[in-house]
């Protein structure tokens, strides 16, 4: 007989809402190449995004990324450890999170469950970042919870993330879900 | 594409429906190209071997993280220039696969006039080629009215 499910939703746990990261690191300033790769892969093509004369005659005054574009900013640093090198030990790795971007994280919610689904977003907008400014960002727990579903328990756990740009403006709010079991 | 004509809040009524966006078929191409733009090296999107056999999946799965982008695309057009998109939510409820085609929807829910703006609630989602809806959600546009003021840019945060 498999042991009594114990609840991971400790009081430690619970005391992990409302804990947030320090502000991250700046991104490199985003490149405009990096948003052509980025337009082209969502094939939204909105001259916005490139055209600086017409963008020029626009409220923005000049080419702006697409609206979610800010939180895709942030790419592994030069000089860093390889996150894929994992795969030489271990074949089966799903190389989850393989990308290593240069966020700050917060501490790990000791869940027990190794399973990660992306459970979808709230997101406020309040400008749009450009190429040539750099994003940073701020985390925080905003809610952890427990959930007895059908598949069995599960953690879902909601991440607040803000991002501002290098001007201090604020850019977006972001809160993500994230379901494990 | 980009913007047409500005929309108006006066000329919106509820229950109008959001000029829709499709992609695809989404090959193979199409999700690799993303998973390299985005350095997301997630083995599910791209070595299907890995994804039927190891994760049991029914093949490479489309990234949740490119799919908010359609829906973006079509709220932000239907906003215009001159409109705002202040909030974007959504679920990921379902599956996407290679060679679906998924197109964005929307539909006018509440409509009400704040501070001399008009505020535009919708829902919307993702549905594929088979009538699937994989990503239900709601969104906010902020639309100026024709003899009202300019939506602000940087746009304030939205009282809930």
């Amino acid at each position: 007989m498999t042991p009594a499910y114990k609840s991971f939703l400790t009081d430690d746990v619970k005391a992990l809402i409302g804990v947030e990261t320090e502000w991250s690191a700046y991104s490199d300033p985003i490149s405009p190449s990096e948003v052509r790769r980025f337009v082209h892969a969502i094939m939204d093509d909105n001259p916005l995004y490139y055209d600086e004369a017409y963008a020029r005659g626009t409220k923005y005054g000049a080419a702006v990324c697409p609206p979610l574009y800010f939180s895709f900013a942030f790419r592994r640093a030069h000089g860093t450890p390889d996150p894929l090198d994992r795969l030489k030990a271990d074949r089966d790795w799903d190389a989850y999170g393989g990308g290593g971007a240069n966020r700050q994280a917060l501490p790990r919610v000791p869940h027990g469950f190794q399973r990660m689904v992306n459970g979808g977003a709230e997101i406020d907008l309040y400008q749009r970042i450009r190429p040539g400014k750099r994003v940073r960002t701020k985390a925080r727990y905003h809610d952890i919870r427990e959930r007895i579903g059908s598949t069995g328990p599960m953690a879902i756990v909601i991440t607040e993330t803000i991002f501002q740009d290098d001007d201090g403006g604020l850019v977006a709010r972001a809160r993500q879900t994230a379901i494990f079991r | 594409m980009g913007y047409a004509t500005q929309r108006y809040f006066d000329d919106v009524k509820v229950g109008d429906e959001l000029a829709p966006v499709a992609k695809g078929p989404m090959s193979p191409a199409h999700i690799m190209r993303w998973s390299a733009s985005s350095e997301n090296w997630h083995r599910i999107h791209y070595d299907h071997p890995f994804t039927t056999g190891h994760d049991k999946n029914p093949g490479l799965l489309i990234n949740g993280s490119w799919k908010q982008h359609v829906l973006a695309q079509m709220l932000d057009e239907w906003a215009g220039l001159e409109g705002w998109v202040a909030k974007i939510a959504f679920q990921y409820r379902a599956m996407n696969i290679e060679w679906e085609t998924l197109t964005a929807w929307g539909r006018v829910t509440k409509l009400y006039v704040r501070d001399g703006l008009g505020i535009v609630e919708c829902e919307t989602g993702i549905r594929n080629n088979n009538g699937l809806e994989s990503t239900p959600g709601s969104a906010v546009i902020v639309l100026p009215l024709r003899n009202g003021k300019a939506v602000p840019y940087p746009f304030p945060a939205l009282e809930s």
